[in-house]
């Protein structure tokens, strides 16, 4: 148990420092932009971009100060919710996170949901029908999947299904039901290739010597994959499994502007394509931020769970 | 008791055979040694036995009997209730055998549940401690990785005797240890020899097949060269590539 | 399949029926027909020439920028094993600081500071992905560095930089090829996605995903505007990623997938 806390306080410390580096280069974006909001926002509302207005809009962000201490004022910010105002939408940033990030937080919940559920019984039943006609249709399938626009499949789902059938409204509707068409386009490549991953690695604990030992036992296929070759194929899922679900709320972007979604992914692209540096930073940092932390999650869930793997991280 | 005739192992679509046409037999209480260098078949043997092949992959052909019945017929929930249980195994290398990620205890008991333990618990911590180890309690509770080769062999020992096996069916048992634990396998072997269950052994170690005694037969290519008792093989070997062998594994 | 997209690409202006370009509003949502074998987009603008010069923007920037990422992979990964253990553990850092990123992250605020343009998708997309080659191509190099044959040609007096270039490189380039053969059809499904959403390519430009954005309006109407560009994305990533597929199985070597 020593051994534990001392892991988990070394991952602590590392995802510290990738945070802070995280933290440094969107701050970078913001500076190296050299778009100065005070004179956007004094500008649109009817003064000049040198007027008092945007003196003491500067004045009041701190933005005449000296680099290294904007920098510590923005992560106060951070922490303390005040991150400027957006320049597209004239609203406090963090205004605009709280809005738009429940509606991103459900999608890729969802997606997530998606990716587990279809994946493990997906690639398991591959694994158990290794070779038949399930197994093939599925790896042509997961193929496509892996090289599928995120996008283009979103359109087609509204196409086939809210346009062909009426099963679903292309303008997705209030509460869950409007998510699943999108957290399904969303899900669907990282799905494929979850499965593929899982098959992939269960297929090759079923080579190994406790698989055909515990077979020489008298212990089932379907026995051997559940309890045996699952178990021990899990912990690089879990890891990638974490990765996806980065992946998805980056991919957020693309799934909300097919199915007109408001949410982050759609907000940074609108600051991007807006100009609006301060709204742009705030959302990577926070994306990044969920990044590190789930990748930090998986780690100590990997540890906890798997205690075995601990001896090939010693070895 | 149990018997193999005329067992043919081949890849599909190949001409030459891995295991050529072999019989033999196997009585309560005696044990068959069977020799041969990597690469000779030895190992398909056991590996047919327990249906270890991708049927996709390898044509096996003739019979392999016990108890009067063909295990190659059977179905395979059938045929699970009899390994594990009535013909036990013993694998090469003790530490990669149990799967690392379930604890000793549980792997066992998963075992006995299978053929038909009421108090799988006691049987196994019984059977842990029979066989020479002198912690059950905690070796039950154990990951693989916490326990040394030794630990690993005694408890595939326990896991294989528990069921009360009428056949034992060891492959290379002896090849992955050092030498005192070569001997005590052996040892333990030719003790479970004596209490009436069958034993085959499938190794290249003229050492501890002689120690264990018994009938014996050489293989080569897929073929039996060369049979009897094995002290009298290893005094007057009659064909020349067991003498071959026999003088390689001196040296 | 791949064949047929490099072809496209190369001889676009030999190929296509009409110029992608021209606009004819008289024409808009024309049938298909012989002058116009996929009819025509909302401005009256020929589909099938549109989507044969799209395979230019699709292969013109993910090659040129798959070459840069593995020649900068190569270098900062081999740089990485063979550059003693502070580089190593420096190096390691800023990748695992790039890698925290989702790679569409880093991409969109670099295109943020840079603004639109080819190159700079181009660009922006080397800085998120140059982390995950270099960290695929360290990863390689250090199985190989623990191998007999690096040490032996250690001992018989090679430099780093004959080691690297003579005996590193070339063990671990079969592996690597297959990783970016991946690479190139993940590059193109991130030019497209950017396209898609209007970063970087100025409006009207016969790119894939931007002819997809174009088309979005027409979901009731024209379904077919939306099918086509997806098509042509999938062929070309299906293509690369089946010759990866094709190529790790030849090469038998385990690439990420």
């Amino acid at each position: 148990m020593i051994d534990l806390k001392k892991y988990i306080t070394k991952r602590l410390i590392s995802a510290a420092l990738v945070l802070v580096g995280v933290s440094v280069l969107c701050f970078a974006l913001i500076a190296v932009s050299g778009k100065d909001p005070a004179a956007a926002v004094a500008v649109s509302s009817g003064h000049s971009a040198d007027s008092e207005l945007a003196e003491s809009l500067r004045e009041q962000w701190g933005l005449n100060k000296p680099l290294y201490i904007r920098y510590f004022i923005w992560i106060r910010g951070i922490f303390t919710g005040e991150l400027g105002a957006s320049i597209t939408t004239h609203n406090p940033i963090s205004y605009d996170l709280s809005l738009y990030f429940p509606s991103t937080f459900a999608l890729v919940g969802m997606g997530l949901l998606w990716l587990v559920v279809i994946s493990f019984p997906v690639a398991l039943l591959c694994v158990k029908f290794h070779g038949g006609a399930f197994d093939h249709i599925t790896r042509v399938l997961t193929i496509a999947g892996v090289c599928l626009p995120v996008f283009w499949l979103g359109y087609m789902l509204l196409l086939f299904l809210a346009v062909k059938i009426p099963l679903f409204t292309v303008v997705p509707k209030a509460g869950i039901g409007g998510y699943i068409l999108p957290s399904f386009a969303l899900a669907f490549p990282s799905v494929c290739s979850t499965v593929r991953i899982i098959r992939a690695s269960v297929l090759k604990e079923m080579n190994s010597d406790y698989a055909v030992y515990a077979r020489t036992r008298g212990i089932s296929e379907a026995g051997i994959i559940l309890r045996h070759a699952l178990k021990n194929a899990l912990p690089p899922v879990i890891t990638l499994l974490s990765q996806y679900l980065g992946y998805m709320l980056a991919g957020s972007a693309v799934v909300e502007s097919v199915f007109s979604i408001k949410g982050i992914g759609s907000y940074l692209v609108s600051s991007v394509i807006g100009g609006d540096s301060a709204a742009c930073a705030s959302c990577i940092v926070i994306i990044s931020a969920v990044f590190v932390l789930t990748n930090l999650a998986a780690d100590i869930i990997n540890r906890l769970l798997c205690p075995w793997v601990v001896r090939e991280i010693n070895d | 008791m149990f018997e193999i005739a005329n067992l043919i192992v081949a890849l599909r679509n190949e001409e030459r055979k891995i295991v050529d046409n072999i019989s033999f037999e196997v009585g309560s209480g005696k044990s068959l040694i069977i020799l041969g260098q990597s690469g000779s078949g030895k190992t398909m043997i056991f590996r047919a036995v327990f249906g270890l092949l991708d049927k996709r992959k390898f044509d096996v052909g003739g019979e392999i009997l016990f108890e009067k019945t063909n295990i190659l017929q059977m179905k395979p929930k059938e045929r699970r209730k009899i390994f594990g249980g009535d013909i036990a195994f013993i694998p090469q290398n003790p530490m990669t055998a149990f799967d690392p990620s379930v604890k000793i205890g549980k792997q066992l008991m998963e075992t006995r549940k299978i053929h038909g333990g009421a108090d799988c618990k006691t049987d196994v911590l019984n059977a842990l401690e029979k066989s020479g180890l002198n912690d059950p309690e905690k070796v039950f509770k154990s990951y693989p990785f916490m326990l040394s080769g030794g630990m690993l062999q005694r408890a595939a020992f326990a896991a294989a005797l528990m069921n009360s096996p009428k056949l034992i069916i060891a492959d290379e048992p002896t090849t992955a240890l050092d030498a005192e634990h070569k001997i005590a396998v052996t040892e333990s072997l030719s003790e479970i020899c004596g209490s009436g269950t069958a034993v085959i052994m499938i190794t290249h170690d003229f050492a501890s097949a002689q120690k264990l005694g018994g009938n014996a037969v050489v293989m080569r290519d897929g073929r039996f060269v060369e049979s009897g008792d094995i002290n009298e093989i290893m005094r007057a070997p009659r064909n020349d590539y067991t003498k071959e062998l026999i003088s390689s594994a001196l040296i | 399949m791949i064949v047929i997209v490099i072809i496209c690409a190369l001889f676009a202006p030999a190929i296509a029926p009409n110029d992608p370009y021209e606009i004819n509003p008289a024409m808009k949502y024309h049938a298909a027909d012989s002058e116009f074998p996929l009819g025509t987009d909302q401005l009256g603008r020929c589909e099938l020439s549109r989507l044969i010069y799209g395979a230019r923007y699709s292969l013109g920037v993910s090659v040129p920028m798959i070459i840069v990422l593995a020649v900068l992979g190569l270098f900062i990964g081999t740089l990485s094993v063979c550059g003693g253990e502070k580089l190593d553990r420096i190096i390691t850092f800023i990748c695992d600081v790039f890698i925290s990123f989702p790679s569409l992250i880093i991409s969109i605020a670099v295109i943020s500071i840079l603004g639109n343009g080819l190159q700079n998708i181009g660009i922006a997309a080397v800085v998120s992905m140059w982390a995950w080659f270099a960290r695929t191509v360290r990863s390689y190099a250090v199985t190989e560095m623990g191998k007999e044959y690096i040490l032996a040609a250690r001992i018989s007096g090679c430099g780093t930089l004959k080691l690297i270039f003579k005996h590193l490189i070339p063990n671990i380039l079969p592996q690597f090829i297959v990783y970016f053969s991946t690479g190139i059809a993940s590059a193109i499904l991130m030019v497209s996605s950017f396209a898609f959403l209007g970063l970087g390519l100025p409006s009207g430009t016969p790119e894939w995903g931007a002819m997809l954005n174009d088309a979005r309006t027409c979901l009731y109407t024209h379904p077919e505007m939306l099918i086509y560009p997806g098509v042509c994305i999938l062929i070309t990533t299906g293509g690369f990623n089946l010759f990866g597929e094709a190529l790790r199985d030849i090469l038998s070597v385990d690439g990420g997938i």
